[in-house]
């Protein structure tokens, strides 16, 4: 028996909660380790992710997804640690990090309106021929910070953040 | 930083499901190792500014605004896929989950604030033994990939 025979998200919980709970409770040794970045950090991140892929008898299943979560978490990381070096690149990611809640929620909706809409015109696929998936991928993440922001300018906050006054306590509220 | 690194990696993953219809692996490598539990570990370094408050304005700040979150986005990709165009071609044939099935079951790429939402709750519960906690998860995830 494994966690999917449990309803609804029951296996997902179960598989991402260890790394949400080493994010909230060793966020200081995480961070000390991203303040020096090292080119032995990277190295040894994709050697360990490597040997982990060769070593598992079934390196593509179910029955060994901590296994490699936990290596290509590691790896992950050391990946953003390496790239936070640049100071442009850590700009960036920073930046499209700091606003990945409406490019989480907003991504999927433009790429169902590009896939039903815009993709089945001749003279977009025409523009799409090399790198479709980044290039899609480009407009997805962009029309989803456009439409955040004009959805703000609309006055439409509460469809990301919620009213303030549903949130606060009833003897906060007037004070 | 490695919260941008990975919103990026999962956009480029719809991006290709949309395109191809499958998942992208190659030989023997699958950035989802990489892009989901980075984002978890990204999403847990944020919370870890905030897991002392008080559990009451714990729940307040931190747990309440993420079910809203969950709740919003779910009734509009519900009317959208209703009324416009199929928003998840690959769960559930394309077709709209009940409203009532989507509390226990979100929808699409929705999964993620649903389980961000319970193991937020879930770190604000465990605080006071956040070693053990992490131990235990671990095991638990690790045998249910075995099977017992």
């Amino acid at each position: 028996m494994t966690w999917e025979a449990f309803p609804g998200v029951t296996a997902l919980f179960v598989t991402y909660l260890p790394f949400f709970l080493t994010g909230v409770f060793y966020a200081t040794p995480i961070f000390r380790i991203a303040e020096t970045p090292r080119k032995s950090l990277i190295a040894g991140a994709a050697a360990l992710a490597v040997l982990v892929a060769l070593s598992l008898a079934d390196p593509l299943g179910r029955t060994t997804l901590t296994l490699r979560y936990g290596a290509g978490a590691i790896l992950g990381l050391a990946i953003a640690i390496q790239l936070a070096r640049s100071a442009r690149l850590c700009a960036f990611f920073t930046w499209i990090g700091h606003r990945s809640l409406p490019i989480f929620v907003g991504h999927q909706l433009i790429l169902a309106l590009i896939m039903s809409f815009i993709w089945p015109l001749p003279q977009v696929q025409a523009l799409f021929t090399h790198w479709p998936v980044a290039l899609t991928g480009g407009v997805a993440i962009l029309g989803a910070l456009l439409l955040h922001a004009a959805l703000m300018r609309l006055g439409l906050r509460w469809l990301y953040v919620p009213p303030k006054a549903l949130f606060t306590p009833g003897h906060m509220r007037h004070t | 930083m490695a919260k941008g690194f990975s919103i990026v990696m999962v956009v480029l993953h719809h991006s290709y499901v949309f395109g191809y219809g499958e998942v992208f692996t190659w030989r023997m490598f699958e950035p989802a190792v990489i892009r989901m539990p980075v984002f978890f570990i990204a999403s847990g370094l944020t919370l870890s500014f905030a897991i002392n408050l008080k559990f009451s304005e714990f729940l307040l700040r931190r747990v309440l605004p993420i079910l809203w979150i969950y709740a919003v986005w779910t009734l509009i990709y519900t009317l959208l896929n209703e009324n416009v165009t199929t928003i998840f071609p690959w769960v559930n044939g394309g077709k709209t989950i009940p409203l009532w099935r989507t509390i226990y079951w979100p929808w699409g790429n929705l999964w993620f604030v649903w389980v961000l939402a319970a193991a937020t709750l879930f770190a604000a519960l465990v605080r006071a033994r956040p070693h053990l906690a992490v131990v235990l998860s671990y095991v638990a995830a690790i045998s249910g990939d075995l099977g017992w």
